[in-house]
């Protein structure tokens, strides 16, 4: 499948507030009501359209256990979008916003877009963070702010392609190198000089399993 | 241990020291320095050269592939090349060799196929890693100082290849790996310090491209190939780092400091140093296998001093450092599968079972099993969620009662839904899914599953539109039968559920007649009590409306209908016959009816009458006048009963109607207007005004001058009935008597000298007869009596004075004694003395009767009363000749006068159960003939009695033809008294039996002579021989018969032919009449 440009995005947030949830729904359109805890980082991709350019979104969703940070910082770096997720029905996780924030801040490029996602909108009876709290902690550090439901797949989509448009509108700014993919940006093989063919990650079979 | 949050099983055994030690007895003073695997074989290089080959069986084959080392081997797995690397000279030189396994020189060792130098420009450099595409075009080295020599061409041959400089860094490159795709390869890269790829995408072009900015350790790097996609994997100490060609993917945590990474079908095998206990102690190492895919440990185990892990032969090898291999083998998915049952993982069991292509049944099972695991935790909804998908294999039953069972509707309609969504579903669970919807009061679901028009949905549209209605959504259950066109249901929910009528009636009328019909004739009655206008206007539109080229509708079948309902019966029924006025009686009938019930409530109405009048004259209600006489006598309605009377001829009745009024005008004036057809009117008219005593007298003379005119009845008897009469005079009588009287007197007269006159004629013909005897007689004629041509000689003369030409004669006459011309007469007078002598048979039997019998009088009244001793056969017939009719009634009326009130019925209705009988007999007769038939064994037994059974009764008819009526009749009598008469007709029946089963031979010829004896005799001796050739009980029949003297009682009376009251009955002779249909040929006694 060939794409105008591959986007890397990266989903942080503390554990259990639905990050695997979202990318699950995202990828596979399905809600998963138990998910096994996420070790390390994951990984998921889909083709969206904006503007009528096919763009290859590559997803990381991290490990919310604070064992893991170590390991998922290193994947702040290639992303040119993060999606900061909470569970509005734990405010804690509203609470630990600022340390991932600072986190992202630190660990990526200056240029990443990141989106403010409270997730679990379906559970209304036990919200405890105001969306308002919400729309207030975005604005005030200039984030993009919606609020999700992984179950019933409300926003989802939304957030995803709001910010994939959003680093699109930033490339066509002129904002992001996109030669630099340390941005977490790609051109699409159709823009690679040598060869019009795909980089094919699809299994060629014939080739057996180990390598040693 | 880091990897704790990921559930952990035992899916592989530990088979431990499987080599039983032959490696450590192979390697004992030498290193192995290198591991690969293969092709059935598990190759290991030793620090003096030799590479060594395993089988299964660990069968040692050696060979020296280098002088000094092998430092790395390499085996290709789709071709039988080996790739080796070492030195043949010590020092650094590293040399690689491609072998050819399969290819043996003379020594059986492999063949060398390919040989290079692996030297990064002119330094000695060691060479740290290995790879070889497995097309084998493409191969690379790593060095220990980050240099990559990329090799072109084709390895297989002794061919010089083209060598490639790269430099991935500085550092040590721990890694290679090359992957081709169909039209590019990748060469992974993994150093000390970094990833990186390059992309080989022509001949001596490589795209570079910056993985990561960390390395791994050596041999820490793995290539997994699944159904995620592609992905290098180096082990760090903190996790394992995927990479796919786009750049990163994605990673799992594992703490520990990594000595082997390897990829096997899916599973992800680590091999690390426990850590914790000091970095020194390295023998202290743990295995572990990840299902990537599944997230979980699918084992887990501490060996000892492990170092590498390789697989062949279907397993796992682990390789450790003292010189031991150790197995694990993967269980069986079964095994697996049930570990994970007993903990109750069945999601987790779903999805090893999908990954390794576990089959449909299989899965269900598992399904259904999370699924019973979940209700059992009280998780409805998600059992439910694990039974949806069992649809199609699990019986549904299974699920349904589960949650039937537990009140659970709401995910009982989702399965149902489920089940109709695929088809699968049954009337049962359509019933139950509507219930639901109905008890969830989820209207918008009901109305969407009603209007499915989806082939694959559907369901039983009774039972939907019933249990719609059972649960009172009769919008639904009537849009349902509207659409599915169930005019019945449809209609029934409009009348008994919503009580809408009009629409109901209007729904009707839009059917097509036949249908309207039946849907009318069903609710009709409701229709008509709610809306009756409207309702019988529809039934006239149906039944009368003329635009319509159907049938039209019986108006007979709707009449029920209107039962309570009569005005508009009335109207209904006046209407269609107004425009089929031909239409059935019953139709008239019962418009006939309403119009007289009506008439009962309000009796003076003219107009009402007019038109019942008007409906009478209709020619079918005439048709059964007394049904409609029936009806007006009901309802008591006077003009009716007159008219129908009147139409049917039913003078007598009116007579009597009017005499019960006492309206003795009106019988007078009826007996004037019908007098002429039915003179016996004034017979009756009499008879009713002699026992009424509000009779003018007047009246009683008019009555009697018309009898007397029309001698309707003797005086004696009128004379009888005026004497009850309590306002007859003899004054009123006194003209009447005489004249009668002289009437009496003048045909006395008249008798007399008609006597006088025959006497005359007698003698006059005696003295003939005297004169033929004894004086000559001359014959003066000169003409032919036949030709009235002049006689001619030769000539024939009679006495008669008749004379004939010879030819005539010949050609006229039937006899030669005989005068043609005086034949006829001469027959008729003939035929005259043999009915009288006939007539002694009738007395022979009268006698053997009366002294038979137990009341002699009644034998004598009944010959009485048949006339047998009456000179006058009817009253005045005999001189008047009067019309049939008349004779009829006077006959009737005066039999009693001669025998008594009573006897005249009993005469006649013995008379019409003998003639009856008679025939009935007959009949029963050939029954019988044919029940003896078909008990009979064989076909020709069966044609022959019944062939003389027929003669027999041949026999029997000619006989009784030859005893003639007398004798008949007799019989016929004895019919009707009983069982003698049975006894003599069933005889004849039984006779041929006897003789053809018992005793054909001999009672043939004596039949024989029977028959003939019967030919030739009277009645007498036809029963003696009956009796012969029987010895049944004919004897009793006929013994008295014949025993008497046949002496005539009434020899002096002058038999009158006319006066014989059985000739006429002759023609209703049974025996007499079959005699057409006998044929004589067949008769084998027939002489």
């Amino acid at each position: 499948m060939s794409y105008a440009y591959l986007f890397k995005y990266i989903i942080i947030g503390d554990t259990g507030v639905g990050k695997s949830c979202l990318l699950l729904q995202f990828t596979d359109k399905r809600f998963q009501p138990v998910h096994d805890l996420t070790i390390g980082v994951e990984f998921g991709a889909r083709m969206i359209t904006i503007d009528g350019k096919q763009i290859k979104l590559q997803i990381w969703d991290t490990a919310g256990q604070e064992a893991f940070r170590s390991i998922t910082r290193s994947y702040y770096r290639g992303a040119a979008g993060a999606l900061l997720v909470y569970d509005i029905t734990r405010r804690d996780t509203f609470n630990h916003l600022t340390t991932w924030l600072e986190d992202a801040r630190q660990h990526s490029n200056s240029n990443m877009v990141i989106m403010l996602i409270g997730n679990k909108s379906d559970l209304e009876s036990r919200r405890e963070v105001k969306k308002e709290e919400g729309e207030a902690f975005a604005r005030e550090h200039g984030l993009v702010f919606m609020e999700t439901s992984a179950k019933t797949a409300a926003n989802v989509e939304e957030a995803f392609i709001n910010t994939a448009r959003e680093i699109y509108e930033k490339i066509q700014e002129g904002v992001f190198d996109i030669n630099n993919e340390a941005n977490g940006i790609k051109l699409g093989p159709q823009h690679l000089p040598s060869n019009a063919n795909t980089p094919s990650g699809g299994a060629s079979a014939s080739q057996g399993g180990s390598c040693c | 241990m880091a990897f704790f949050q990921w559930r952990r099983f035992n899916f592989f055994e530990l088979l431990k020291e499987t080599d039983n030690g032959t490696l450590d007895r192979s390697f004992k003073d030498v290193t192995i320095t290198c591991s690969s695997s293969g092709r059935g074989h598990l190759i290991l290089g030793d620090n003096l050269g030799l590479v060594h080959l395993f089988d299964r069986q660990y069968q040692r084959e050696s060979f020296k592939a280098y002088n000094v080392n092998t430092s790395h081997v390499l085996q290709l797995k789709q071709s039988s090349f080996l790739g080796t690397v070492g030195e043949d000279d010590p020092g650094i030189n590293p040399v690689i060799k491609i072998w050819n396994l399969e290819k043996r020189d003379v020594h059986g060792c492999p063949v060398c196929v390919h040989l290079v130098r692996a030297l990064p420009g002119n330094r000695p450099v060691p060479v740290t890693a290995f790879t070889i595409d497995e097309q084998m075009h493409l191969m690379a080295a790593g060095f220990a100082d980050g240099s990559i020599v990329l090799y072109r061409g084709d390895l297989s041959r002794e061919r010089h290849s083209k060598q490639k400089f790269l430099q991935a860094g500085t550092s040590l490159i721990s890694g290679l790996c090359l992957r081709t795709t169909q039209k590019m390869s990748h060469l992974y890269v993994a150093t000390l310090s970094t990833v990186v790829m390059y992309t080989i995408v022509s001949k001596d072009k490589e795209q570079f491209s910056q993985l990561d900015t960390v390395g791994c350790s050596p041999g820490c790097f793995a290539f997994a190939d699944s159904k995620q996609g592609q992905h290098f994997m180096i082990a760090r100490n903190d996790a394992v780092y995927c990479y796919t060609v786009e750049g990163r993917g994605p990673c799992y945590a594992f703490e520990g400091e990594k000595l082997d990474l390897h990829w096997f079908r899916g599973y992800l095998i680590i091999v690390s140093k426990i850590a914790g206990k000091g970095d020194a102690d390295s023998d202290k190492t743990t295995v572990t296998i990840f299902d990537v895919n599944n997230k979980f440990i699918a084992f887990t185990a501490p060996i000892a001093k492990a170092y590498r892990v390789i697989s062949e032969w279907g397993s796992l090898l682990v390789l450790t450092k003292d010189k031991n291999i150790h197995q694990l083998m993967e269980k069986d998915l079964h095994t697996k599968l049930d570990i994970l049952f007993k903990k109750n993982l069945y999601d987790v069991a779903i999805r090893v079972a999908k990954s390794q292509q576990y089959d449909i049944e299989g899965l269900m099972e598992i399904f259904k099993l999370y699924g019973d695991h979940l209700y059992a935790k009280g998780n409805h909804s998600g059992a439910m969620e694990q039974y949806l998908k069992t649809i199609g294999r699990l019986e549904p039953s299974y699920v349904i009662k589960k949650f039937l069972d537990a009140q659970r509707i709401h995910q009982l309609t989702a399965y149902l839904q489920e089940l109709h969504k695929q088809g699968l579903a049954s009337e049962d669970h359509t019933t139950l899914l509507l219930n639901c919807y109905t008890k969830l009061r989820d209207t918008d679901r009901l109305n969407q599953f009603l209007n499915t028009k989806d082939q694959r949905s559907e369901f039983d549209v009774e039972t939907a539109i019933r249990v719609c209605r059972q649960a009172g959504y009769f919008e639904q259950a009537l849009r349902l039968a509207e659409d599915r066109g169930k005019h019945e249901w449809h209609l029934k929910i409009l009348l008994e559920d919503l009580s809408d009528y009009r629409q109901a009636l209007d729904y009707i009328q839009k059917l097509p007649p036949d249908l309207a019909k039946v849907n009318l004739q069903e609710y009709g009655n409701v229709l008509l009590e709610e809306l009756p206008d409207e309702t019988t206007k529809l039934l006239l539109d149906l039944c009368c409306s003329k635009g319509n080229n159907n049938e039209l509708c019986d108006p007979e079948e709707f009449l029920l209908l209107f039962i309570n309902r009569n005005e508009k019966l009335v109207e209904f029924l006046e209407k269609v016959l107004q425009v089929h006025p031909n239409s059935n009686s019953s139709l008239h009938f019962a418009l006939l009816e309403q119009y007289l019930l009506m008439w009962t409530k309000n009796i003076a109405n003219p107009e009402l009458e007019k038109k019942i009048t008007l409906l009478l004259q209709n020619s079918s209600v005439l048709g059964a006048a007394d049904r409609a006489l029936f009806l007006c006598q009901t309802h008591k309605f006077r003009p009716g009963i007159l008219f129908i009377f009147e139409k049917t001829k039913l003078y007598g009745e009116l007579l009597h109607f009017y005499a019960n009024e006492h309206n003795f005008e009106s019988v007078i004036s009826t007996c004037r207007r019908f007098g002429q057809q039915e003179p016996s009117l004034w017979v009756r008219a009499l008879t009713l005004s002699t026992s009424n005593d509000k009779v003018t007298t007047e009246c009683l003379a008019e009555i009697l001058a018309s009898i007397e005119k029309h001698k309707l009845l003797p005086a004696l008897r009128v004379i009888e009935m005026l004497s009850r009469s309590p306002n007859a005079t003899l004054g009123l009588a006194r003209d009447y008597l005489i004249r009668t009287l002289q009437s009496d007197q003048s045909n006395i007269s008249e008798d007399e000298r008609l006597i006088q006159q025959y006497r005359q004629e007698t003698e006059a013909v005696r003295e003939k007869i005297k004169d033929i005897k004894t004086s000559a007689l001359v014959f003066q004629g000169s003409k032919c009596n036949v030709c009235n041509q002049p006689l001619e000689l030769p000539s024939v003369h009679f006495l008669c004075l008749h004379s004939f030409h010879q030819h005539c004669f010949d050609s006229y006459a039937d006899n030669e004694n005989e005068c043609p011309a005086c034949h006829t007469e001469n027959k008729r007078i003939l035929d005259i003395v043999r009915a009288q002598e006939q007539s002694k048979d009738l007395h022979e039997a009268f006698h053997g009767q009366l002294e038979k019998a137990d009341d002699p009088f009644t034998v004598l009244a009944d010959y009485f009363g048949r006339g047998v001793f009456n000179s006058l056969p009817s009253w005045e017939t005999a001189i008047s000749g009067h019309q049939s009719i008349r004779t009829d009634l006077s006959s009737v009326a005066w039999g009693p006068q001669n025998a008594g009130p009573g006897f005249e019925a009993k005469l006649r209705k013995s008379e019409g159960k003998s003639s009856a009988n008679l025939t009935g007999f007959t009949n029963e007769g050939r029954v019988r003939l044919q029940e003896n038939a078909s008990i009979r064994p064989t076909r020709i037994d069966v044609t022959e009695g019944r062939l003389r059974n027929a003669e027999v009764i041949g026999a029997v008819e000619r006989a009784a033809s030859n005893i003639a009526a007398a004798t008949t009749s007799e019989a016929r009598h004895r019919l009707q008294e009983g069982t003698n008469a049975k006894n003599f007709l069933t005889t004849p029946v039984e006779i041929p039996r006897q003789t053809v089963v018992t005793q054909s031979a001999t009672s043939v010829p004596n039949y024989v002579g029977a028959v003939k004896a019967v030919g030739a005799s009277g009645s007498s001796e036809f029963s003696t021989s009956l009796r012969k050739s029987s010895h049944l009980s004919l004897r009793k029949a006929y013994g008295n018969q014949t025993n008497a003297e046949p002496e005539n009682p009434f020899k002096e009376d002058t038999y009158d032919e006319a006066k014989n009251p059985f000739a006429d009955e002759q023609s209703s002779n049974p025996f007499g009449d079959d005699e057409d249909d006998y044929n004589d040929s067949l008769n084998p006694f027939a002489e």
